[in-house]
């Protein structure tokens, strides 16, 4: 026994806060994705108060253990190492050496040298270079000189996360300001993060104190304002300069990004080399106006030369213009990151409202997408995450009961399928149980009896999207998976997109968003039906075939024909819009698909390929089943652009739509 | 007559030991707040003759304190101490630069804080 033992004093705070940094540990390890910052800083500030408290009471092992433990923290929680599960164990494992070394001091010292070199071992992550960020913040010397060196990386994280600093006043009476600040701080969880709080006199009055809030959030003002709960605030984002431009070389390739957090903004950061290009490509365009111009001059041409040389300026125009739109789309494209790094921080706080165990993988967050895209996807997916929480995910004890870990997992991946962009949100929860989705189907009279016994998952699945079946308040009976999934499908088809699900009991369910990458054109596939015109959008074309009425075969309802080894459902577009049938017509075969599904349209022309600028049918005609919008194409005609979504649901849970015939 | 130091330190081990410290000095009175906000609170009650401050506390930072303590004409006068574990070049900057008039790192001697803490409360 070791003949200096500690006094009691420091025995017992050092079990005490070595404990509570323990604790600490756990909760960091349980988070999914970038540690907690707040958790993180009291890790440190626990490890910096043990090594004080081993110092002033001569515990040098103790000491020197907390100082390597203490300095590991303070480059993690300063952005300058990450936290990988290896190094959470060693920390762990200092807690361990922690508690030993207060009790008996003498025992643990070798280990604890050790450990403490391993600690100090830890790389490093390679310094950023480059401006500081913080720069580029508009905050009053005054505020600024007061933020230790943690606040400052907070500060500089929101900014990389391309979010706000809201600087907010308020005032809270001296008895009670600690209450309130401790009430905001709770509120402000998954909303934003209190970087830091400067006290100050309000006014004359000496009941009470100002404060200026210094706030990092992705959220709009209306949205923090909520957070104070009805004190007068006075808030307003810290204004961030400009970033300087940078220079044209090695910076062409680099994306857009959107100038505001999910706020939205209706503006856009551009790279300025992109806009050079744009620049480029508007001088080649003078050049083309220009030769146009000789040629009007051009006396000495004969008339098929002169033709010859306007044919070609006019080929040269197309292509410029070609590139011009390829590039302007390109400048529109963001990465989705920031949306997912929102919902990592939204799962977190749902999660702990619900009293669950969540972990949220992502993947493909380096997808880039339009921006009006990204702003308008964060509804619908914020709704399937909740209800994936909510009702999908088990509570912990469930889940071991049923063989599965105790923190549910959800994966959020995006991946980029030539001009589509497909995202999924899966769940490792309950399930869908279908057999009472058909059960409420029949209930609710959206299937009859009859053809709901005989449904098949995909039918179902439209089901579950429908407004009559989300409405129910006795879903909850079936994982919640259909509330609101109609105002989801809404949203989603709005962007041209499509949802659906898979689902097996008791394993999970997986919604899957099939989108195009930019709303801003659509190139679309034009053809001829009954002497008619449609556009189908060229991102859902998978094949065009020639097509033969004699292969085709009817298969549980479905007109079928082989295709590359696939039976798929085919329907004339003729008879799905009730037109009359040429007789030498469905000479094709147009193959569409969305995510898994196929389908074959029959049509009788094809007139080639087309840029589309949708818009909506007006008011007037409201929603045509099956057409997504109308399009321009030159020379004031107008062609309807198919819903291939639509059609696909149409024909595969409806009644057999036609019989193809030659 | 005596004096009264306010000592601002989330760890008890080390707030009690600056405590202690101080206490051995004739006629020094100890207030202890356990955090920044704390501190605010006691801050109008009494007349302090000299306050103790760590930096990185859970609700405001040191530096938000020393800041709040300088602005204000009634604790302006008040000479100010960090004390702190970390040596950190950043937080000693900006500390002096609002006003400290002395930044200490732990561990700290006994011997050393009580000389220093007479020398500003001017004890003989």
């Amino acid at each position: 026994m070791s003949p200096d033992r500690p006094p009691a004093e420091f025995s017992s705070e050092a079990v005490e806060t070595a404990e509570a940094l323990g604790r600490n540990l756990l909760l960091l390890e349980k988070s999914a994705g970038e540690p907690d910052p707040e958790v993180l800083n009291s890790v440190f500030r626990q490890a910096h108060s043990l090594k004080g408290l081993a110092a002033t009471f001569g515990q040098e092992r103790m000491a020197e253990l907390a100082h390597a433990a203490e300095d590991l923290l303070d480059r993690l929680r300063l952005g300058k190492a990450r936290l990988t599960p290896s190094r959470l164990d060693l920390l762990l494992e200092a807690v361990e050496l922690f508690q030993r070394l207060a009790e008996t001091p003498g025992k643990a010292a070798k280990e604890a040298k050790t450990l403490a070199a391993r600690l100090s071992a830890v790389e490093e992550l390679p310094e950023r270079l480059g401006e500081d960020p913080l720069d580029r913040l508009e905050l009053a010397p005054e505020m600024r000189r007061v933020l230790t060196e943690f606040e400052e990386h907070r500060l500089r994280e929101t900014l990389r996360r391309e979010e706000l600093v809201w600087a907010a006043r308020v005032e809270y009476p001296l008895e009670s300001f600690d209450r309130e600040l401790e009430q905001l701080k709770a509120r402000l969880r998954g909303v934003g993060e209190l970087v830091s709080t400067l006290p100050g006199p309000a006014g004359n009055r000496v009941d009470a104190l100002s404060f200026v809030l210094l706030i990092g959030s992705g959220a709009g003002q209306a949205e923090l304002r909520k957070v104070f709960g009805g004190v007068p605030v006075d808030l307003s984002a810290v204004p961030v300069r400009k970033e300087r431009p940078a220079g044209p070389e090695g910076e062409a390739g680099r994306p857009a990004e959107a100038a505001e957090g999910a706020g939205g903004a209706r503006t856009l950061r551009v790279d300025i080399a992109r806009l050079d290009a744009l620049m480029d490509d508007v001088g080649e365009l003078r050049l083309i106006g220009e030769a146009i111009r000789g040629l009007s001059d051009a006396r000495e041409l004969s008339p098929r030369a002169w033709t010859v040389e306007l044919l070609r300026e006019q080929r040269r125009l197309v292509r410029r213009l070609d590139i011009l739109q390829d590039r302007l789309l390109q400048a529109r494209m963001v990465p989705l990151r920031p949306l997912f790094d929102r919902m990592q921080r939204l799962v977190r706080r749902m999660a702990r409202e619900a009293g669950k165990e969540v972990v949220l993988e992502t993947a493909g967050a380096e997808v880039q997408i339009d921006k009006r895209l990204v702003e308008e996807l964060s509804d619908p997916l914020v709704h399937l995450v909740r209800n994936a929480i909510d009702h999908g995910i088990e509570p912990s004890g469930l889940r071991e009961g049923r063989g599965k870990p105790r923190a549910g997992r959800l994966l959020l991946s995006a991946e980029q399928l030539g001009a589509r962009v497909v995202l999924a949100l899966a769940d490792d929860g309950a399930g869908v149980d279908w057999a009472r989705v058909r059960e409420v189907a029949i209930q609710r009279g959206l299937l009859d009896e009859h053809r709901a016994r005989a449904a098949g998952e995909r039918e179902l699945q439209a089901v579950l999207f429908s407004p009559g079946f989300s409405t129910a308040s006795a879903v909850s009976a079936m994982s919640g998976r259909g509330v609101g999934l109609d105002v989801v499908k809404t949203n989603i088809a709005g962007l041209s997109g499509v949802i659906d699900v898979e689902s097996r009991a008791g394993e999970g369910t997986t919604f899957r968003v099939t989108l195009p990458v930019t709303l801003a054109t659509v190139r679309g596939l034009l053809v001829g039906v009954s002497g008619r015109v449609y556009a189908v959008p060229l991102s859902s074309v998978l094949d065009v075939l020639a097509n033969d009425n004699q292969q085709i075969e009817s298969e549980r309802g479905h007109n079928v024909v082989p295709v590359r080894g696939r039976s798929i459902p085919v329907v004339s577009l003729a008879e799905t819009f009730g037109l009359p049938r040429k007789a030498d017509g469905s000479a094709y075969l147009v193959v569409v698909g969305v995510a898994e599904r196929r389908l074959g349209l029959v049509v009788d022309a094809l007139h080639g390929q087309r840029d589309l600028v949708t818009q909506a049918l007006g008011p007037r005609l409201g929603q045509v089943p099956g057409i997504s919008g109308a399009a321009e194409v030159g020379h004031h005609h107008t062609v309807l652009v198919l819903d291939v979504g639509a059609l696909l649901d149409e024909v595969l849970r409806g009644p057999p739509l036609l019989v193809a015939q030659g | 007559m005596g004096y009264k130091v306010l000592i601002v330190e989330d760890s008890t081990a080390s707030r009690e030991f600056i405590a202690s410290t101080i206490q051995q000095i004739e006629g020094a009175e100890v207030v202890c707040a356990g955090s920044g906000f704390d501190a605010l609170k006691l801050l109008p009650r009494y007349r302090f003759d000299l306050i103790i401050t760590d930096i990185n506390m859970p609700d405001i930072n040191g530096l938000e304190l020393i800041n709040f303590v300088k602005m204000n004409p009634n604790y302006r006068e008040t000479p100010l101490f960090i004390v702190t574990g970390e040596g950190r070049e950043h937080d000693r900057e900006r500390g002096l630069q609002l006003g400290a008039a002395e930044f200490l790192i732990k561990p700290l001697q006994s011997e050393q804080l009580n000389e220093l803490v007479r020398r500003y409360l001017k004890v003989a």
